[in-house]
């Protein structure tokens, strides 16, 4: 499969991917922000779809997602908006959001305008694996998209080897127990829990999302993991400094 | 859920902590008006007055095999709230009760009656800051919090296996209706079951054993 986040897992280096909220700060700022966070060096993106009901996300990311949908955003204008994307951006793209949302505007059709926007691949928490596997599969793959799964430190063995074998791309490595943008930095319940998965020898590369915030955070994550997910701390920054200054926050993390 | 001694504890808290079965009432003076037979199943003379506690009985005592030490609900008016804090105090077990911020101002009494009962009311201030609101914050807290909590569900809604779980612990209603009927009228099918929704749990349980019935 000729897909971006594939070549991209294969780099030798760690991976930072940042989360941001489309339609925030305002309706139009998605294109900024895709290319700014691409020119300062980040590896890979997650346009993040609001949806008024975000249950696994703290505060930051709920109210980013009530403030893009007040300032008017949908899915159709999201598309529209990444129409000619791939003409100046070239990294892995991804949608994260919550299964409602792609199902009112149709599986089949979101799939489609996600190729033909040059989208690589989904996250969607709430979709669980074997719903994915008997009834969206086919329509996801016939698309050229990966769909990432999740695991937390509460998923057992057992269901880490399946979601495992169905995962062609990485797994989402939540980081603890907890919503986004909550912890305040890991302590050894993480680093054992980030042993424990690096030891069982999984065929898909993992990236962590969920408390990474800063440069500390982010290299604790990613001692085993190939990649880690900044989400909720991206936001802060943009509603503290709006769109300017986004390569000063990607540096600090990165340095 | 099937095992006999869950059986054997839940029937018995049915009957005598709740009180059923729950009376089928033939309303003479209403099926006079209407020209025909009609009976009312009093789901409302269970104990904290409505059918919601079948289910908080069910899953107190499957959080309890469960090992789960603390208890987290939703609730819209508050009818699920007080049946959960109802049997959290039963068991002993804490209970922390979600309720939009606009619902708590709306029904002072069931605020109250959680409150006496031991469980802490937490207002949920997001979004429509009503029952919608109140679940989101549910799901939040058990994210927050997997290991020790149960979620009683009150409604036939949310991920597997809840709504299964809630009808069958609700299906109660019209395993009773079928007996009593064949009692009072020698047959165990009504011409027609009606039931109100809000969350569903009601209906599903008033319908679950008519439902291969033409």
């Amino acid at each position: 499969m000729n897909n971006r986040i594939l070549k991209k897992l294969k780099s030798d280096k760690k991976l930072l991917s940042i989360y941001f909220t489309a339609g925030y700060p305002s309706l139009n700022s998605t294109l900024q922000i895709i290319e700014d966070l691409e020119k300062s060096g980040v590896d890979m993106i997650e346009i993040g779809l609001p949806f008024s009901d975000p249950l696994a996300d703290g505060p930051t990311i709920q109210e980013s997602s009530t403030a893009a949908l007040k300032n008017g955003m949908t899915t159709e204008i999201l598309f529209d908006q990444l129409k000619d994307i791939r003409k100046t951006v070239s990294i892995p793209l991804i949608i994260m959001g919550y299964f409602n949302p792609v199902l009112q505007f149709g599986v089949e059709k979101f799939c489609q305008k996600c190729k033909e926007t040059g989208i690589d691949g989904l996250i969607l928490p709430d979709l669980p694996l074997d719903v994915y596997e008997s009834e969206y599969k086919e329509i996801f793959e016939k698309y050229g998209l990966l769909n990432t799964f999740l695991i937390t430190p509460q998923t057992n063995d057992e269901r880490i080897r399946q979601i495992d074998k169905a995962s062609n791309g990485f797994i989402y490595m939540v980081s603890s127990a907890s919503v986004t943008g909550s912890k305040s930095g890991f302590g050894s319940e993480q680093e054992s829990y980030f042993e424990r998965i690096a030891s069982m020898g999984l065929i898909n590369p993992q990236i962590v999302g969920f408390g990474i915030k800063d440069a500390t955070t982010f290299q604790q994550a990613t001692q085993k993991a190939k990649g880690a997910i900044i989400g909720s701390a991206f936001i802060k920054h943009l509603t503290q400094n709006g769109t300017e200054k986004i390569s000063e926050f990607v540096n600090s993390i990165k340095k | 859920m099937n095992e006999e001694s869950f059986q054997k504890e839940f029937q018995q808290l049915l009957k005598d902590y709740v009180g059923r079965p729950s009376p089928l009432y033939f309303a003479q003076r209403l099926s006079e008006k209407h020209g025909t037979k009609i009976y009312l199943k009093r789901e409302d003379l269970n104990h904290t007055g409505a059918h919601k506690v079948n289910n908080t009985i069910g899953q107190i005592l499957m959080a309890k095999r469960l090992g789960k030490t603390r208890i987290i609900a939703e609730t819209g008016a508050g009818q699920h709230g007080v049946a959960t804090a109802t049997v959290c105090a039963l068991m002993g077990i804490q209970c922390v009760v979600y309720m939009g911020e606009i619902d708590i101002a709306r029904q002072a009494p069931n605020v109250a009656r959680m409150k006496m009962l031991g469980a802490e009311v937490r207002p949920a201030t997001s979004g429509s800051k009503t029952l919608k609101d109140a679940t989101n914050e549910a799901i939040r807290d058990w994210i927050n919090n997997p290991v020790d909590t149960h979620y009683i569900i009150g409604s036939a809604i949310g991920s597997h296996p809840y709504p299964d779980m809630v009808t069958r612990f609700q299906s109660v209603i019209s395993e009773e209706i079928k007996w009593q009927l064949k009692e009072k009228e020698g047959r165990e099918n009504p011409d027609y079951v009606v039931a109100c929704i809000g969350g569903g749990s009601n209906a599903a349980g008033t319908y679950y054993h008519f439902l291969d019935n033409p």
